[in-house]
């Protein structure tokens, strides 16, 4: 294991706030059961400072550290370095959550148990070519818990082989799997660029968050209980949110245009007739026929 | 949702692209999970507006924890009814305020003082009833108490033996003088062992009527709720669990189901664990702790409380389910037509008292939609 003064930058003012940290918080970190002493601990978390380019002042340290998953650090660490007491409260806490989540996300038992199966051997970091173990939890820095994290790191190989076995299917394969596939979006460029560029230059100035709901609820088409489920918040603020920022940008938008030299009338067509899905088409108000008052009634005199 | 966007800012939006350094998934858990510091969080969040990659991981690993959330409440439950006090001690990244007018916290402890007014008059009503019954009536009162007590034990043990035929235990009493008998469902011809013992579900409880668990049944519950799921050399680590556990939750997902009060209830009815060693635990007292199936080879892994029905699995496939919250046990085999289980239960989950389903350390998943009389492996 990386000693302190070895894996990490830390200046020492820095490494005396580490050390501090790690006396105070030995004995609930659980180290100890694992056979790892004060020294160790310390130098597992400047090996975290490092990887994390940690820089500022001590205050800012102890706050990044007083923020880590320690006893999930500590258990990862001591089942990269072998520790057969450590591997077996991983497995105690953590393989049935891994295949349950794995099953979540694959939807078949087959799939979900390959998937687990693999993330378990990187994870015990079995080597192919019989070299040294290299186990994926060296990269477990203890910012999210252990288990969100392999929750996480399941998620990106579940991508990783559902793009890679999606590569390997046939059309026809994957039409008699009862795939269904959207029809290509329409490459229609809008004839302005300077709608174009007044989009761009409007979402860019967007927050942060604003930009992510669009994204995950108009690119992605995630349901509001999704992103509200991520964002921690209920669906109906997820919708104001939504509703606010949409209608901002819209506004936005229009007004750049505008400023840009473009007439009202010519702003409005340009953010609307792009996309047949922007149209909305007032079936009744186009069907309606303006009738002249006291029409009939004139023809009733002519009759008359 | 009633705007729609922009043709041209969705355009916009579909060409933006994330940069070659993604998140790692330290960062990405960091954000699922609301732990990350705010300008870390909006860099974060920059990023996922921009790489579809990576909102795709924590779209996926957030929809893949709800069950984990289910468990920590059930937690949450268990370490409360424990303790009971219903606060949970927060991180300091997820300080919230807790409670708010009308919050299911507010009606538990609106609940919890209707509770205690209502314990209040009882107290009061017995002491006037004391007061005027005399000396001598009471101590007639007590010599029939006693004398119906026996004749109640004399005819309900013998109602219990024939249940309990073949492996009666010599598990610990409890203070109630509860007998706990196992009985093998394949010993029990015609009908499963479940059946045989929901046909007396009064007997035995006669027999255990003591003040104590009154104390602990007062207030029916309906419903279930996992009390605890541990393995060997994990119980001290359970209860410490308990402790993280509630200093990672958020209080408004702690707090914020309706059943909590509920959960609450069964979860101080029914205390169940496992203890270091890998044996079966019942609460019988504050703290007294009393081994079940404790003459059973079988080393504990998991236990789990559905209204009056107990699971518990172990090594070797063992599992046993008590339909009278733990008077008598019956071994169920988790068999087919290939062979029987034999790989450790590592965990039993029943969403109601008929279905529920088994894992075993090896990836078994056995479920069953009958309350446990059959069992299909999957």
């Amino acid at each position: 294991m990386a000693s302190a003064s070895a894996a990490s930058p830390l200046d020492a003012q820095i490494a005396a706030a580490l050390r501090e940290f790690c006396a105070q918080r030995y004995e609930a970190s659980g180290a100890r059961k694992f056979g790892i002493d004060e020294a160790e601990l310390a130098g597992i978390l400047a090996d975290v400072g490092a990887q994390c380019k940690l820089t500022g002042t001590a205050v800012e340290l102890r706050n990044f550290l007083a923020s880590l998953h320690l006893e999930d650090l500590v258990l990862a660490r001591a089942c990269m370095n072998g520790n057969e007491s450590a591997w077996e409260t991983f497995l105690l806490r953590y393989r049935v959550t891994l295949y349950e989540s794995a099953y979540k996300m694959a939807r078949e038992e087959c799939a979900a148990r390959e998937l687990a199966d693999s993330l378990y051997a990187e994870i015990y970091g079995v080597d192919t070519k019989g070299q040294e173990r290299t186990s994926k939890l060296r990269y477990y820095q203890g910012r999210g818990s252990l288990q969100g994290w392999l929750r996480t790191v399941l998620a990106q190989e579940y991508i990783n082989r559902y793009r890679s076995s999606r590569r390997t299917t046939s059309l026809d394969e994957a039409l008699d799997d009862g795939r269904q596939f959207e029809a290509r979006e329409a490459d229609v460029s809008v004839a302005d660029p300077r709608v174009e560029d007044a989009a761009a230059a409007e979402l860019a100035a967007l927050e942060p968050e604003g930009r992510f709901l669009l994204a995950a609820y108009y690119l992605d088409r995630r349901t509001l209980a999704e992103i509200a489920k991520l964002m921690g918040v209920h669906e109906s603020t997820i919708s104001r949110k939504l509703e606010r920022v949409t209608s901002a940008l819209r506004k936005s938008i229009r007004k750049r245009v505008i400023e840009s030299g473009m007439s009202p009338r010519q702003a409005d067509e340009a953010m609307q007739d792009v996309d047949v899905r922007d149209l909305r088409i007032k079936v009744k108000e186009t069907l309606r026929q303006e009738t002249p008052e006291g029409a009939f009634y004139k023809e009733k005199d002519e009759c008359g | 949702m009633n705007q729609e966007l922009p043709n041209p800012a969705r355009k916009a939006l579909a060409r933006q692209r994330g940069g070659e350094d993604h998140p790692s998934p330290d960062a990405l858990t960091a954000f699922v999970e609301r732990t990350l510091p705010r300008d870390e969080r909006d860099l974060v969040t920059s990023h996922l507006a921009l790489c579809a990659d990576c909102r795709e991981v924590v779209f996926l690993a957030s929809s893949a924890a709800e069950d984990a959330v289910i468990d920590e409440e059930e937690l949450v439950a268990a370490a409360a009814a424990r303790e009971m006090v219903p606060t949970p001690v927060y991180g300091n990244a997820l300080q919230q305020p807790v409670a708010s007018a009308g919050s299911p916290r507010r009606r538990w402890g609106l609940g919890m003082g209707w509770a205690a007014a209502a314990v209040v008059g009882l107290a009061v009503f017995g002491v006037v009833i004391w007061q005027r019954v005399s000396s001598r009536d009471l101590a007639h009162l007590a010599v029939s108490s006693v004398a119906s007590s026996a004749q109640t034990r004399n005819l309900t043990q013998p109602a219990a033996s024939p249940m309990s035929s073949t492996l009666e235990t010599s598990g610990k009493t409890t203070q109630a003088e509860s007998a706990i008998a196992i009985t093998p469902r394949a010993a029990v011809a015609g009908a499963p062992a479940r059946k045989a013992t929901k046909e007396h579900p009064s007997a035995p409880r006669m027999a255990a009527a003591s003040a104590d668990e009154s104390a602990q049944t007062a207030g029916s519950v309906v419903g279930g709720a996992k009390v605890a799921a541990a393995g060997p050399g994990t119980n001290a680590a359970l209860v410490g669990n308990q402790a993280d556990t509630l200093s990672q939750l958020r209080p408004s997902e702690a707090l914020a189901k309706p059943a909590l009060p509920m959960r609450l209830a069964n979860a101080a009815r029914g205390q169940w664990r496992i203890s270091a060693d890998g044996r079966l635990e019942h609460r019988v007292a504050a703290n007294d702790w009393t081994g079940v199936l404790s003459d059973q080879a079988t080393t504990f892994r998991v236990v789990t409380v559905v209204g009056n029905d107990v699971w518990a699995g172990g090594s070797g496939g063992a599992l046993f389910h008590s339909s009278d919250a733990g008077q008598h046990w019956s071994q169920v085999p988790l068999v087919t037509s290939s062979g029987a289980e034999t790989g450790n239960i590592v965990s039993i989950q029943f969403s109601d008292p008929q279905q529920g389903t088994v894992i075993t350390g090896s990836g078994s998943r056995w479920s069953t939609s009958d309350g446990g009389v059959t069992w299909a492996s999957r």
